[in-house]
């Protein structure tokens, strides 16, 4: 299942992210894709919000995983810098997507075949000036339903 | 009195055990408790607390032992690396044993499995897999069906089932994989409460104490320090990951004439084999 739509500004991308808040569940899986400067960070900053991390959340392109107490704990990856899927094991990615938080994977379409059969795949392509189009692709039954649940708040709210 | 220490990280549980190389039955400190992917921040800090506890020194150790897995990738390395350096820095002999046989041997120790009966340890693999390993309780203590590998829930269920038996049932693995094992086994299976799940400091020493081969206790009995340290060389224990990378299946695809599929990675040279 694809589902799209378009933000022209950050800061209803960031929104975007922060309806997300209610609807986490620990071992739930996000993958991020789209250019630097799409806004994937923006998208984090917003989900780290509505989970009430207080930590500033930037992106852990040179940390590799950076890890945000909240309602849940936050597991935010950025896989630019690795080179071959092995290196996964290295940062304990399979460990830390399968624990007690949710965990947001930029670049998470990088490596084919290691996201877990449950997840949600969101590209951010940029249009023309501050316009994003985010496209929403689910995988599994607990991936579809975070996505449809995350439709339908955007449909009511997301809007605004 | 000659002290060595035990710990084990492979799993989110981290453990400690302080042993007495004159004394099999002995057990002078242990200590447990969760540490989900913290084993590099911790284990260390609870090495130095438990034998300060004891008012044992670095010291007085004459030799070291680590679980070696199967278990958490990174936690199986941060356990081995961890050993190798206390071991190699203190010129002590570095000896290992697996995290499953640590667990059985806890389940042993408590009497929580008949005699004759079977003990079923289920471990963690992620991405939907798991290390099982299958014990046999004898009167001397546990004998291991089988070597260690990586399989799904499924297999290793109907595996079991096929022996017909009551297996008890314990590892991290049953959180996620419960179901698969209650259904497949059926009456067979006698999951044991949670906290017998993990390792602890008693069931490592006792794991040390049995395992066999090259770079365990067994190897060095009756050795002075020097000797043993000689024997079980600190740079020629290797960790049991069962599942190589990609990368390392695909060198080992292009090797296979000359290489025997062992399990275990790292270097040919010096490993057990």
């Amino acid at each position: 299942m694809i589902s799209a739509f378009i933000t022209h500004s950050v800061v209803v991308t960031e929104r975007a992210g922060a309806l997300l808040a209610p609807l986490w569940r620990a071992g739930d899986v996000v993958a991020l894709a789209g250019d630097l400067g799409a806004g994937k960070t923006h998208l984090v900053q917003g989900v780290a919000r509505g989970l009430g991390v207080t930590d500033p959340v930037t992106s852990p392109t040179f940390n590799l995983l950076l890890v945000h107490p909240g309602a849940l704990p936050l597991y935010h990856f950025d896989l630019y810098r690795l080179e071959e899927a092995r290196e996964l094991e290295d940062i304990g990615f399979f460990e830390t997507i399968e624990a007690d938080g949710v965990s947001f994977i930029e670049w998470g379409d990088r490596f084919p075949g290691v996201l877990p059969h449950d997840h949600v795949l969101v590209s951010i392509a940029r249009g023309t000036d501050d316009e994003r189009r985010i496209a929403i692709e689910s995988s599994g039954a607990r991936g579809r339903e975070l996505a449809r649940q995350w439709l339908d708040v955007l449909g009511s709210r997301g809007r605004a | 009195m000659r002290p060595f220490i035990a710990f084990d990280t492979a799993t989110d549980h981290l453990a400690l055990g302080v042993g007495d190389l004159d004394d099999p039955g002995r057990l002078l400190a242990e200590v447990d408790r969760p540490a989900p992917r913290a084993a590099n921040t911790v284990l260390l800090a609870a090495m130095d607390a438990l034998l300060s506890e004891r008012g044992i020194e670095p010291a007085d150790l004459a030799a070291v032992a680590c679980g070696r897995g199967p278990g958490s990738f990174t936690g199986v390395r941060i356990g081995v690396a961890t050993a190798k350096g206390a071991a190699h820095g203190g010129r002590l002999p570095l000896v290992g044993f697996s995290t499953l046989d640590a667990i059985a041997w806890r389940v042993w120790l408590a009497g929580q499995a008949d005699p004759g009966g079977l003990i079923g340890v289920i471990g963690d693999a992620m991405r939907g897999e798991v290390y099982p390993a299958l014990f046999r309780v004898t009167p001397e203590g546990l004998t291991r069906h089988g070597d260690y590998g990586v399989t799904s829930p499924q297999t290793c269920a109907a595996a079991w089932s096929s022996l017909r038996e009551k297996v008890v049932l314990v590892g991290a693995g049953l959180a996620k994989h419960r179901m698969v094992f209650e259904e497949v086994l059926g009456d067979g299976a006698v999951v044991a409460e949670s906290r017998w799940w993990t390792p602890d400091g008693a069931g490592l020493v006792a794991a040390a104490w049995a395992a066999t081969g090259d770079n365990t206790l067994s190897s060095v009995a009756g050795m002075s320090t020097a000797e043993a340290y000689e024997k079980a060389h600190p740079g020629r224990l290797l960790p049991i990951y069962t599942r190589l990378s990609d990368a390392e299946e695909a060198e080992r695809r292009r090797e296979r004439s000359s290489t025997p599929a062992n399990g275990v990675a790292g270097p040919q040279e010096g490993g057990p084999r």
